[in-house]
């Protein structure tokens, strides 16, 4: 690494900016309503300070710790995001764009104050395309609603890890991972094309979405000759075009390179059968072993990893019933005496399969640090190959040196959606059984549809609501390691709970066995300023640390980004600075 | 002048005299090429066939990935990784002697696209590239400068250099080094056939089973005279296969275990059935999957075969949807050029189950082969190549075929022009990394060069 | 009553609790059918802005008590404030995610009390319909002289009974009709029941607009009204009559209620083997009430309603996409309706189109506060469309239509 920048530098990454003047704001907002709509623009304080947070919390207890935008413009069209940058760069005014703001990194904020836009009006499925097997979509659609969408046509987008409330352009352009990525790549490897507003207001289709023979970069609604929404049509080709693909601009920009304001990616096929395998494990070296002899193998569509933070409380529905189900699975004795008291009440019950299956699995991945999911989809016969290949894979001693716990008999049943016996209701049952009051059969029905319409994360921070995650990228092999140093970090820093698994991860494969993504949590108390810092201090502790070892870490947050990047990946940092300055994105997108 | 470096040390020094001197440069590998990409305007070519080091193979826990350098051809890395268990994906339509690089760099198809076409634009993960500046940079984590080994993340922080700068063509700088994804070197291969008269039925069968089967590695269909060229030893050969083969024959091909092929090949079975489509083990009692095994394993044929029938090539990618429309646009230009069938081949390859198509035009003539200039092609019909080449690729791009790879000026020339703003952007891009425009001037930009960008200073208050 | 220490310190808090999940904003994803009908937050889907959402509220509550900005600098605040309908959409979805009791009704509600403690709040229909309230014991400004409609159904004049009949302001005064129906299914049914003159308005209308100065004479009159009945369980027609009762009247008297509660669907929906019914012949959407629903968790009314209707021969039922938790408001609620009425309007039609799309001829609901406001949206759809409206019935009605042998 490079020595450290000298201290002015550094002092750069906290710097704060001023509201902007009374008069000047007065100025910006009549030029803007020259072409927006007067109600989509508004310097009206209300109005302003929601966008002060996103996922991260953004600043502190403050709401206005300086990072409250000036103006919110709300445009329609890719013709108005493009008088908003015009405008902007008339007044040397940052921009920054705002879907859904479920960023964990701090850059939904506009950490330099300036332009927000919001893209909630832009929220329109233009065009699904079943020839390309692509659509495009504006900013503001959800991946639960583009599911929606795809379902009863007889296709699927590939889901995030993210809530499935996030922005499908968004998180794609965050180099968000999916479910299969394994299979389907990161986010990058599936965009096709992108329409993008550059920093000085031109628009720019790239890849698929500059294909078709129409009038060359005009700005339109949707493309010209195609029906919205639907499409039986010539498709869009999906190769990246043409030569250097200028779709990379903007990727883990969120906005600063250039405002995308429509995305063309790939949909997939259903498959005629599915089924979701659940193992633990105690090593974590062990199951990076296995799973990716899983991911290179091309077995199903890959699988992840989920550490106890995530798992126990995506499963119950209250932090009671979480602490409940924690101390359960540590104590057998007291689950065992639990339900030998409820059978008493419903002495058929251990004599049904579904039951059985649904306390078997639960039994087998009791007392795991980790659990993997992996995901077979495809025929029936393929489906059933896939999991005796998975099987022969977990048996094999060259992967792995403990037995993993095989949970799956529970996950037929939890993720009812997958398999065609499944039977939900027993799993309500063993878990009433358990003393777990707050568990309702309508939301593990919700649940059950986890893969296609993910809500889980969003649940996991139901422990206190504040969690902040370092996401570094590397080879499956050296994730157990880091994680040693994650955990080291948090024991140092007094983090309560370390041996008892007061922590959390989760890890995705971005494609095959080549690199993952291992995700480092950490839970705190979000109305707690103190908890917050700590949290902060302890991930930037561990970034610093494993950088060090080789550790790359693509995503940094808010304000120490910069500081980072020049240290740590110096000529890429410069390369990157003199680019966005020839785009002038730098004044855009200063931070 | 021609220049042989033979580390990349060397490649740095001869980029700081060639930009000291404004010395256009013109990265060649393995001369493997049908478009005239390395051919230049004076100026240097570097000849990267010496910096062949394999450097390190990294096992599936490490990442399952090989480091090479830009000289490195296709069987000297399957050879060197058979005995691992290994292998590179081989490409589509290149011989072994090809360079792995600049076959991705150059964003050239793979073979096995079916299956990997998810994979087919991203077979380099990371990868360091030599700039007009004297520098070496690395894109992803590549550019990590830290201690240990990084790992292979193709995504830089703050944009996708990488993507943005592959497929340059060296016009943006040469890659020194890259890191390629290795596949598991599966057990076996076997193959199913289909045969039909009609391109189009054929097509569309096939598509509605591999779709939804998710099976078969490769879905290659191709007419009697390409066909042949993977299977021919001889001239007579070829010509015996020209009259032989059926008008459209469709290979799947499957790999791995038994177990696995069996449950494949069942499942695109049943699936055929049900779509009223006939899968073959065999097409016309010759013993094909004997010789198409070599292959798919290192595509011996196609490079050997040139010269028995010289052709230059025209290659685009496009949907089945919109594949009926090109094919008539261009079978009517090969009408008005009076150009008889036998002398135009067709091939088309499945990418990701048939979510897109690459397909290629073979135009075959007599006399020559494949190091002649451009300049001095004969005719075919009543038309000079170099002139029907250019005809060709203006009616497949407007009937709304894709050319990904703009591999000579005659393409740029045809495609920039309908994206201007795009256009523009790159020629930014361009200057950003080369000023003098010393990087293979030709390639891409025909000569262009870039844009001085032109920014506005300003300041803003902070507190 | 004002807003207290606590409720300030909760604001604060759930402000801070908020996770920007966005699962506020629209259906959850489990329960999305389509992009069109995805979105159930009325004030978010007209206004846009992320201020309109609850996400957005929470963070201008925290701004306010923390006295970040000067209330009177912005021309949009009360606009936001008070285009909330209380409908409880984005409640429960941050329910089903999170422990933390985010709870973002509340602080609407909360706030709203905050802004008219200080002279900024409510809107100036509102300030008027908690004038009629004062002086007339029900926000319409009819005479406090109420539920003379008993004589034409001859309920028995008795002062003391098994079930107290709560009519409420809207059902009483605006849709006597359903008030008939109800009174007349009990009296077939031989339910030993009374309706009070004497009842007074239950206080919704202050509580949702955040004017909480009269609120405790309203209750205390109301509470020793029933008390004097001796009824041990009192009845609803109005959803918003009996969240209000049910739930809200406890928490602010500090106690349990002397008395059972029951809205007539579930009265009904416990009697219908009883209930023999002639065919119609209808397309019905059931619309489900925010106040009989998502306000009544854990123990929302989703099932008796429907159980009810599919009782009834020749009666299709249609099923929405945005239904039981995830239902769109009908944009009538927390003081919308009189204070932004082109708003309210506007929503109500969205949800109109929604039934229509579904192919429903019929909306039936259990609220006449709902009926109200489909019935003004039902009126726009139909303007807008150019297509027959669609007919708004009460559950009641609807039953007492259907009733064999009355």
């Amino acid at each position: 690494m490079q020595s450290p920048v000298n201290p002015e530098e550094m002092e750069k990454i906290f710097q704060k900016f001023p509201a902007m003047d009374a008069k000047t704001a007065e100025k910006m907002v009549r030029d803007l309503q020259d072409v927006i709509n007067p109600r989509q623009v508004s310097k009206d304080w209300a109005v302003r300070v929601p966008y002060s947070r996103d996922q991260t919390g953004g600043g502190g207890s403050k709401v206005n710790d300086f990072r409250v935008p000036d103006i919110v413009v709300m445009p329609d069209s890719a013709g108005d995001v493009s008088h908003t940058c015009q405008i902007a760069l008339k007044y040397g005014v940052p921009v920054l764009p705002v879907s859904t703001g479920a960023n964990v990194c701090g850059m939904a904020v506009p950490l330099a104050r300036g332009i927000m836009i919001d893209f909630k009006r832009m929220n329109r499925i233009l065009e699904i395309d079943e020839d390309g097997l692509t659509c495009t979509v504006e900013p503001y659609v959800t991946y639960a609603r583009l599911q929606a969408e795809l379902e009863p046509k007889g296709y699927r987008v590939n889901v995030p890890g993210a809530p499935n409330s996030a922005s499908v352009l968004a998180n794609c352009f965050f180099v968000g991972d999916k479910y299969f990525s394994s299979k389907f790549g990161y986010g990058p490897m599936e965009i096709m094309g992108a329409e993008i507003v550059l920093p000085n207001g031109k628009v720019i289709r790239t890849g698929a979405l500059a294909t078709d023979p129409i009038e060359p970069d005009q700005v339109l609604e949707y493309v010209a000759g195609r029906h919205p929404a639907s499409q039986q049509g010539p498709g869009r080709v999906c190769v990246q075009a043409f030569g250097p693909d200028m779709t990379g601009l903007p990727y883990q920009s969120v906005g600063r390179n250039g405002i995308v304001t429509k995305i063309c990616i790939k949909i997939y096929p259903l498959t005629k059968s599915s089924r979701i395998l659940i193992y633990g494990f105690k090593n974590l070296k062990n199951l990076t072993r296995c799973l990716a002899e899983i991911c290179s193998r091309e077995v199903g569509y890959g699988g992840i990893v989920n550490g106890p933070c995530y798992s126990i409380p995506a499963l119950t529905n209250s932090n009671v019933d979480a602490e409940k189900l924690m101390k359960i699975f540590k104590n057998p004795l007291k689950a065992f005496l639990k339900t030998f008291f409820a059978f008493l009440k419903n002495p058929t019950l251990p004599f049904r399969k579904p039951f059985r299956e649904v306390v078997s699995g639960m039994l087998g991945i009791r007392g795991r640090n980790f659990t993997m999911e992996v995901f077979l989809f495809g025929t029936p016969r393929r489906v059933d190959l896939d999991t005796k290949r998975t099987k022969e894979i977990l048996a094999n001693k060259e992967f792995t040196e403990e037995k993993p716990g095989d949970g799956t008999g529970m996950a037929k049943h939890m993720f009812w959606a997958y398999e065609k016996d499944a039977k939900p209701e027993y799993i309500y049952k063993v878990f009433q059984s358990l003393g777990l009051k707050d568990f309702r059969l309508d939301w593990l029905m919700r649940m059950g549809k986890m893969w296609d319409y993910n809500e889980v994360p969003a649940r996991i921070m139901r422990k206190a609501a504040g969690f902040l995650l370092q996401s570094p990228r590397m080879p499956f092999g050296k994730m157990h390691w880091v994680f040693e140093i994650f955990l080291d970090v948090l024991r140092k820093a007094g983090y309560p709970g370390i041996d008892e698994g007061n922590w959390s991860t989760y890890i995705n494969s971005g494609s095959g066995a080549h690199y993952a993504c291992l995700e480092m949590d950490i839970i705190y108390d979000p109305k707690s300023q103190e908890e917050k810092n700590r949290a902060i201090q302890i991930l930037m502790n561990v970034t610093t640390q494993l950088t060090q070892k080789g550790i790359y870490f693509p995503h940094n947050i808010g304000l120490a980004r910069d500081l980072i990047e020049q240290m740590t990946v110096p000529k890429i940092w410069e390369l990157t600075k003199e680019i966005r300055e020839a785009f002038q994105a730098t004044v855009l997108g200063p931070l | 002048m021609i220049l042989y470096p033979k580390t990349r040390s060397d490649l740095l020094r001869i980029i700081k005299v060639a930009s000291k001197h404004k010395i256009a440069l013109v990265p060649v590998s393995s001369e493997w090429d049908f478009h005239g990409s390395t051919v230049t305007d004076g100026g240097a070519i570097i000849d990267l066939r010496d910096l062949n080091r394999i450097e390190k193979v990294r096992p599936t826990f490490d990442g399952m990935s090989i480091d090479i350098e830009p000289g490195v051809t296709f069987q000297q890395a399957n050879e060197h990784l058979r005995s691992q268990g290994y292998r590179l994906l081989v490409p589509l339509r290149q011989p072994p002697q090809a360079s792995v690089v600049s076959t991705h760099y150059g964003k050239n198809p793979v073979l096995e696209a079916n299956k990997y076409g998810y994979h087919q634009d991203w077979m380099i993960l990371t990868y360091q590239m030599a700039i007009a500046k004297g520098i070496f940079v690395g894109f992803g984590s590549e550019g990590l400068e830290t201690v240990g080994e990084p790992g292979d993340y193709p995504y830089s922080p703050r944009a996708d250099l990488g993507r943005m700068f592959l497929g340059g063509l060296g016009s943006f700088g040469i890659v020194s080094r890259a890191t390629v994804k290795l596949k598991y070197n599966p057990p076996k291969y076997d193959y199913l056939f289909a045969t039909g008269e009609n391109l189009s039925d054929l097509l569309k069968k096939l598509r509605d089973v591999t779709l939804h089967t998710d099976a078969g590695q490769t879905v290659l269909i191709a007419d009697p005279k390409i066909l042949a060229s993977y299977l021919a030893k001889s001239r007579t050969e070829l010509e015996d296969y020209w009259n032989k083969l059926p008008t459209w024959t469709a290979i799947i091909a499957i790999a791995g275990t038994d177990e696995y092929i069996q449950t494949e090949k069942l499942d695109l079975i049943d699936e055929a059935a049900s779509n009223s489509l006939k899968l073959d083990e065999n097409i016309m009692n010759l013993d094909i999957s004997k010789i198409l095994g070599p292959e798919f394993r290192l595509t011996d044929n196609i490079g050997s075969n040139f010269d028995l029938a010289p052709h230059i090539r025209i290659e685009f990618y496009t949907t089945l949807g919109r594949l009926g429309k090109i094919r008539a646009a261009a079978n009517n230009l090969f009408k008005l050029h009076k150009i008889e069938e036998e002398k135009i081949g067709f091939m088309s390859n499945s990418i990701e189950m048939g979510r897109s198509y690459f397909c290629e035009y073979d135009i075959y003539y007599d006399g020559g082969s494949q190091k002649m200039d451009p300049d001095s092609l004969p005719n075919v019909g009543n038309v000079n190549l170099r002139e029907l080449y250019e005809k060709v690729y203006k009616t497949i791009i407007e009937a709304g075929g894709v050319i990904n790879m703009p591999r000579n000026p005659i393409i740029a020339d045809l495609i920039y022009p309908r994206i201007p703003n795009y256009y523009e952007m790159m020629r930014v891009l361009k200057y950003c990394l080369d000023p003098k425009n010393i990087m293979h001037p030709r390639a891409v930009f025909a000569g262009r060069g870039g844009i001085e960008p032109k920014t506005v200073q300003i300041t803003r208050e902070v507190v | 009553m004002t807003i207290q220490e606590k409720d300030i310190e909760a604001i604060k808090n759930a402000a801070l609790s908020c996770i920007k999940c966005a699962f506020c904003r629209q259906t959850l994803p489990s329960l999305t059918k389509s992009n069109r009908f995805a979105d159930n937050c009325p004030s978010g889907l007209y206004f846009n802005y992320e201020a309109y959402y609850a996400s957005g509220r929470n963070e201008i509550a925290r701004a306010i008590l923390l006295n970040e900005y000067p209330l009177q600098d912005s021309k949009q605040l009360q606009e936001i404030i008070y285009s909330c309908t209380t409908c409880g959409a984005c409640e429960v979805n941050c329910r089903y995610i999170s422990d933390t009791n985010v709870l973002p009704v509340r602080t609407t509600e909360k706030i709203r009390a905050f802004l008219a403690q200080k002279g900024m709040g409510p809107l100036p229909n509102q300030q008027k319909f908690a004038e009629y309230i004062k002086t007339n014991n029900n926000p319409y400004g009819e005479s406090a002289s109420r539920n003379s409609w008993v004589k034409d159904a001859a309920i028995p004049d008795k002062q003391q009974a098994k079930y107290l009949y709560f009519v409420g302001c809207t059902t009483g005064y605006r849709l006597k009709n359903v008030a008939l129906a109800t009174a007349n299914i009990l009296k077939f049914l031989k339910e030993d029941f009374i309706v009070s003159s004497q009842e007074i308005c239950c206080g919704s209308p202050l509580l949702r607009t955040g004017q909480l100065e009269d609120l405790g004479r309203l209750i205390q009159h109301n509470i020793d009204l029933i008390k004097q009945t001796r009824c041990k369980t009192v009845l609803f027609s109005c959803a918003g009559c009996y969240r209000t009762v049910k739930k809200d009247w406890p928490e602010i008297l500090g106690k349990p209620l002397p008395f059972k509660t029951l809205h007539i669907a579930e009265y009904l929906a416990q009697k219908v083997k009883k209930l023999k019914f002639n065919p119609i012949s209808k397309k019905v959407a059931y619309h489900d009430p925010c106040h009989l629903g998502r306000h009544l968790f854990p123990n929302q009314v989703y099932d008796q309603p429907r159980l009810i209707i599919d009782r009834i021969p020749g009666v299709e039922r249609i099923v929405l996409e945005r239904e039981k938790d995830s239902t769109l408001c009908c944009g009538a609620g927390g003081g919308v309706k009189s204070g932004m009425p082109e708003y309210s309007e506007y929503i109500a039609s969205l949800r109109v189109e929604e039934v229509r799309a579904k192919g429903a001829d019929t909306i039936i609901t259990a609220c006449p506060f709902c009926i109200r406001g489909l019935r003004d949206g039902a009126k726009l759809e139909a303007k807008n469309s150019g297509l027959k409206e669609i007919e708004v019935i009460e559950l009641t009605e609807l039953v007492f239509q259907a009733l064999e042998g009355k």
